[in-house]
């Protein structure tokens, strides 16, 4: 039956491509598929981790959130700020370093590659401490550099004025490298006839990226957009590291969705509406993930 | 002749060998989980003599972070794959309990237990009559203040209530030429996430008679700050933030702003002390118990216990592990290389006090100081977490100090919250 989707190859060679992958799909099925839709069903409950006890609600859980639930009101308009705003920064970022570094022709680009990259490497959790220590009032580096200029201390991460920037910095610092490469294999995927043609006709620095550059690499951009309102959305290591201990972040002023989903799961044990929170946030990417995709694709795709 | 000797010696062997097994105690592992990994070592050290004494047994030792550790709790024990004994808190033990997947502890350790706790300890273990838990350590809030910053003020002895309290903060702070705060006069908990916002809030609760939530009826409870209690407790917080400048969020706070010699005064719990002779051991500071109020001198009492699930194999062994690590040698070396108190009742600490005097002014406590556990509300978690984050968010408002129809109105809102997530759990009750 399945061979009929591989039509014009050879049989035996199909039949044995699909062996050879089932248990990796066996796998995708349970690790993946199964706890999506393991997470549908218990939304639908009120199942709690801890009593092995419970029961269908039917719509309960959702219409609670999404009518009075503060603590799902708040997490949702900080996961929005915070995926929007890391978002555009870290796609500007990523586009304006690379394209830089493209056009000058820099000998030790490779370095600077690695210096950019070593972020991306890092594992979160330490880094995360390293920023909380870089934020503290007293001996943080970002007040310490700040005193030169007469500004006195920062509470960077307990002052709700500056908390949920202070993570988003941190967050750009660690993700920027990451989109620097996929930017990066998208300008050197770019025919240089095409910038050679360019700049024959006298086009200006802007008009070549706004021009060819830009439309050249919809692909790459789209890709790069949808991953980073993904990672943008699904942030969680990053809140989590810096809410913990008396000098970190408060609650509700930085708390996201993720953070509110792990909150609710395994704080409060009402995991019932834990993955009804899950299921909104998986709708929401989804839904996203759609209209970027129109809005990037709209028009001609290179 | 050989031939039949040979097979009479080798019967002999065979059958010494079975006998040999059949008496010998079968291989025992406990497994062990803990979610303070500071107190390893001393568990360390008494399952190394526990295994020696019988050999049969082997003592397994995990610890994790504290929430870690409550969320493999949680997620292990009703699955039925956790350990065989776990320390939590006693607030924590009572979600089990109210699941039923604890049993309570058997006649031989009740019988121990009644001999060598005074009932308090017990008490937070209990549910109907029965004891689920043997008490490990515990831990209450007190105050402690830096001695030098206080004969540098003038000042001789600790405050007696808020008022003094507030009046020594004024005169202990500390600002640089530009007005920038450098050291605080006293150091509160003003932010984070999590329920320890609230948590260290209530010791200015308890002494005008609040609480974050107040047992009613046995398994009921009901928000107990909409009051005078909860005006004067967070009025107390928004003039020193605001009024009086005396700790701001913009320096370090808590035990590690007391050891930097960053803040005057502040209250915390009595591991402290051990904390202070690890990363400050020349430091000059007292210690008192925290101020007191118009109702009461009270401070809070949170206890941990040593738990054995219903689905351990190996009870008898676990239980007697919980009594051996009860012993004094074990009890002293907590207090000495740890800094947190055992719960058991007649331990001679005097090696530690002529080290560590400050153990003793705790244990020395006043007979008028009421110690309030945390209640065994299955909604402890939720409830406090959520009124510790809108703690933060008010103490950010400089427009509340001394507004007392803002506050209020901030009260009640937040206690309607708190009743709400105990309805939500079937544990409200006026």
């Amino acid at each position: 039956m399945w061979v009929f989707f591989m039509k014009g190859y050879n049989k035996a060679h199909v039949k044995f491509a699909y062996t050879a992958l089932l248990p990796i799909f066996g796998l995708y099925l349970i690790l993946r598929c199964w706890p999506i839709l393991e997470s549908f069903r218990l939304s639908f409950t009120n199942y709690s981790i801890i009593s092995p006890n419970f029961s269908f609600v039917g719509l309960q859980n959702y219409l609670k959130l999404l009518s009075n639930d503060q603590d799902f009101r708040i997490s949702l308009i900080n996961t929005m700020l915070f995926a929007t705003l890391t978002t555009i920064a870290v796609l500007l970022l990523a586009f304006s370093i690379t394209l830089a570094m493209d056009r000058r022709k820099i000998k030790s680009i490779g370095l600077l590659q690695s210096l950019f990259f070593l972020p991306v490497v890092v594992s979160v959790v330490p880094s995360a401490i390293i920023w909380k220590w870089m934020y503290d009032p007293q001996y943080g580096i970002f007040n310490y550099f700040l005193s030169f200029f007469g500004i006195g201390t920062i509470g960077w991460l307990v002052d709700r004025s500056y908390s949920m920037y202070s993570i988003i910095l941190f967050v750009i610092w660690k993700w920027l490298g990451y989109f620097m490469v996929i930017f990066w294999v998208g300008l050197k995927g770019i025919p240089g006839v095409y910038i050679e043609a360019a700049k024959i006709d006298g086009a200006s620095n802007w008009k070549l990226t706004r021009f060819v550059i830009l439309p050249l690499l919809k692909p790459i951009i789209f890709f790069s957009l949808v991953m980073a309102t993904i990672k943008g959305f699904t942030i969680f290591s990053e809140v989590y590291v810096m809410t913990v201990g008396s000098q970190a972040a408060p609650g509700n002023m930085v708390k996201t969705l993720t953070y509110d989903i792990y909150e609710r799961a395994f704080l409060y044990f009402r995991a019932g509406q834990a993955n009804a929170e899950a299921v909104i946030l998986f709708l929401i990417v989804l839904g996203l993930t759609v209209i970027q995709g129109k809005l990037v694709r709209k028009g001609e795709l290179y | 002749m050989k031939k039949m000797l040979f097979v009479l010696i080798f019967l002999i062997i065979v059958m010494v060998l079975a006998l040999s097994t059949i008496f010998a105690a079968a291989p025992v592992t406990i497994t062990l989980w803990t979610g303070y990994p500071e107190r390893v070592p001393v568990y360390k050290a008494a399952a190394a003599d526990y295994m020696k004494e019988n050999q049969n047994v082997t003592i397994e030792i995990s610890p994790f972070e504290l929430r870690q550790s409550e969320q493999k709790f949680a997620i292990s024990l009703p699955a039925g794959t956790g350990p065989d004994l776990f320390e939590t808190s006693h607030f924590f033990a009572h979600l089990f309990i109210k699941n039923a997947m604890l049993d309570p502890t058997p006649a031989k350790v009740k019988e121990w237990l009644d001999k060598n706790f005074d009932p308090p300890y017990l008490g937070v273990f209990t549910e109907a009559g029965k004891i689920y838990a043997v008490p490990s350590v515990h831990g209450f809030q007190i105050l402690y203040y830096n001695l030098d910053y206080y004969k540098e003020a003038g000042l001789t002895t600790p405050p007696k209530n808020f008022d003094e309290l507030m009046a020594y903060a004024r005169k202990l702070v500390k600002y640089d030429d530009k007005g920038n705060l450098i050291r605080s006069g006293i150091s509160l908990r003003i932010s984070g996430g999590g329920a320890g916002v609230a948590q260290k809030f209530e010791s200015f609760l308890f002494p005008n008679g609040g609480s974050v939530i107040e047992p009613t009826t046995p398994g009921k409870f009901k928000a107990n700050f909409a009051n005078e209690a909860g005006y004067k407790a967070l009025n107390f917080y928004l003039e020193a933030l605001y009024k009086y400048k005396v700790d701001s969020f913009n320096i370090k706070h808590d035990s590690e702003a007391f050891v930097l010699g960053l803040t005057a005064q502040f209250n915390r719990e009595t591991y402290v002390i051990g904390e202070v002779k690890k990363l400050a051991p020349g430091m000059n500071y007292g210690i008192a118990q925290i101020v007191g109020g118009d109702v009461q001198t009270a401070t809070n009492l949170n206890v941990d216990g040593w738990i054995v699930p219903a689905a351990c194999k190996n009870k008898d062994v676990a239980w007697d592990f919980v009594m051996y690590l009860n012993k004094d040698k074990y009890l002293v070396q907590m207090m000495k290389e740890v800094g947190w108190i055992c719960s058991r009742k007649n331990v001679d600490y005097s090696e530690v006090y002529k080290s560590e005097p400050h153990f003793q002014q705790v244990l020395d406590r006043p007979e008028d100081m009421k110690m309030i556990p945390a209640p065994t509300a299955a909604s402890f978690t939720e409830a406090y977490t959520k009124f510790s984050s809108r703690l933060v968010e008010v103490f950010a408002d400089a427009s509340m100090v001394d507004n007392k129809e803002k506050i209020m109105k901030f009260l009640e809102d937040g206690a309607k919250e708190v009743n709400d997530v105990l309805k939500s759990n079937d544990e409200y009750s006026e």
